[in-house]
């Protein structure tokens, strides 16, 4: 990072390689509409690239950018028409977001898809950041902005969660 | 009988899901897990939920995938490198400090607006009025809650729609300071701090705490805000008290109590909203 804010190029194509299928990844996963992604994915980069001299130096790229792309991804949720996804307004459980294209998904992945998808939101972000894109509690902390033992509590919670639908659903 | 003498939270068994922990805490609680049943159990049933997801994401296409990534550098790549190939402007050479708040500083300026939000108006009844000794102690307290509410109001401007809330709040202060100055304290002052109370006292907490339990806010803007709901309780019942102590109309029972209560809700209520309580716990 250090060199790609010193103008090195190679060093940007660089993360840009290793980061841009994750992040896009990450962004498909929460908003379930390629297009919307791809978009959010290049503001992602372009946020980035405007914010690269407040880089700490000392700090991890990997949470930096997902920390972006979390921002960027609430900010479109907030101006969005579609509503908070915790509660409707008369207090019954919301419809679940919008997931992958199904015709992308073999069975399993969509039974796991549609247990990851009943979780409350809270818990199925932490979920995604450790168990897919391999984070750590702290940073996932760092990106979602919250401390790293509410972080736990989430992944503890949800882990517990997501095992029981799946195993109602017969899987396991 | 493990070093672990007591079985660990369970919120920290997750960190033994992490290929990396190794350290000397995670060694200590696999010695545990693997003396303790209870504990093995839980955590087999962690690892098993862990496992179930799959290593990646089973509907990604990579095809599709890549013409994605490919769409994004599309865009993005040739600006990033025409700007990287440009003559760098001038900018804070690396390691960038993030500023550090102080501490100190920030309670001291905090403390130093409350103690401007409440004396000033005090002091100016006072000296206007020549009130007996008890009205200074009254009017204190009274343009401390309008105060204490800022911090509530601070915890809440980290979901939006934070600067208006101060404003109004601010805006809200400096009226009841002036309506303390004209001598409408009574009437006035005595409505729209009930009202200020059940609002921001009962109200706002307990939509924190829910939107805590959620996952909608951050459990340490909660507990900033619960802060700002005890100092405001606090006050109220100071004043309340010294409404009682001075044989005002306002009995000191009649509106301590109500003030101790509802300080006790709040502490069960921030209690919860700690452990963050599932949707679904809320509702059992």
């Amino acid at each position: 990072m250090g060199r790609y804010v010193s103008g090195d190029q190679q060093a940007f194509m660089t993360l840009f390689g290793r980061y841009t299928g994750r992040i896009y990844g990450y962004l498909l996963h929460f908003t379930g509409d390629r297009a919307l992604a791809e978009d959010l994915a290049q503001q992602t980069w372009l946020r980035l690239h405007h914010a690269r001299s407040r880089f700490d130096a000392e700090a991890r790229f990997g949470p930096w950018i997902y920390t972006i792309a979390a921002n960027l991804r609430r900010d479109h949720a907030r101006g969005s028409s579609r509503a908070s996804e915790y509660l409707t307004a008369d207090g019954s459980a919301p419809e679940p977001e919008p997931g992958p294209p199904g015709d992308l998904m073999t069975e399993r992945a969509e039974a796991v898809q549609q247990a990851l998808h009943s979780l409350p939101a809270g818990y199925r972000e932490v979920i995604v950041l450790h168990r897919w894109h391999e984070l750590g509690f702290a940073e996932i902390a760092q990106i979602l902005g919250t401390t790293e033992g509410a972080v736990k509590v989430r992944a503890h919670r949800g882990y517990l969660k997501l095992r029981e639908l799946l195993q109602r659903a017969g899987l396991k | 009988m493990s070093l672990v003498e007591r079985c660990p939270r369970a919120e920290e068994l997750p960190i033994l899901l992490e290929p990396t922990a190794d350290g000397e805490a995670e060694a200590g609680l696999r010695r545990h897990t693997g003396e303790c049943p209870q504990c093995q159990s839980e955590l087999l049933q962690l690892q098993e939920g862990y496992a179930a997801l799959g290593p990646s994401p089973g509907w990604r296409d990579p095809r599709q995938d890549e013409l994605a990534q490919q769409r994004i550098a599309a865009r993005v790549v040739p600006e990033i490198l025409a700007a990287l190939a440009a003559p760098a402007p001038p900018r804070v050479p690396l390691p960038v400090a993030r500023p550090v708040p102080r501490p100190a500083l920030g309670r001291a300026v905090g403390l130093g607006v409350l103690a401007a939000l409440a004396g000033v108006p005090a002091a100016l009844v006072w000296l206007r009025h020549g009130y007996t000794l008890h009205e200074p102690g009254r009017a204190l307290a009274l343009a401390l809650l309008p105060a204490a509410v800022l911090p509530v109001l601070g915890g809440a401007a980290r979901r939006g729609g934070g600067p208006a809330a101060l404003l109004g709040a601010l805006g809200l202060a400096v009226a009841l300071m002036l309506s303390s100055l004209d001598g409408l304290a009574v009437g006035f002052l005595a409505g729209s701090g009930c009202l200020l109370l059940a609002v921001s006292g009962c109200v706002l907490p307990a939509v924190l705490v829910l939107g805590a339990a959620r996952g909608q806010v951050a459990a340490d803007a909660v507990s900033r805000a619960l802060l700002g709901v005890a100092l405001f309780s606090g006050g109220a019942a100071l004043q309340r008290a010294l409404c009682g102590v001075a044989g005002l109309s306002h009995s000191l029972v009649f509106h301590l109590g109500p003030f101790l209560l509802a300080v006790a809700l709040f502490t069960v209520l921030f209690k919860r909203g700690a452990r963050e309580l599932a949707p679904d716990d809320a509702a059992a």
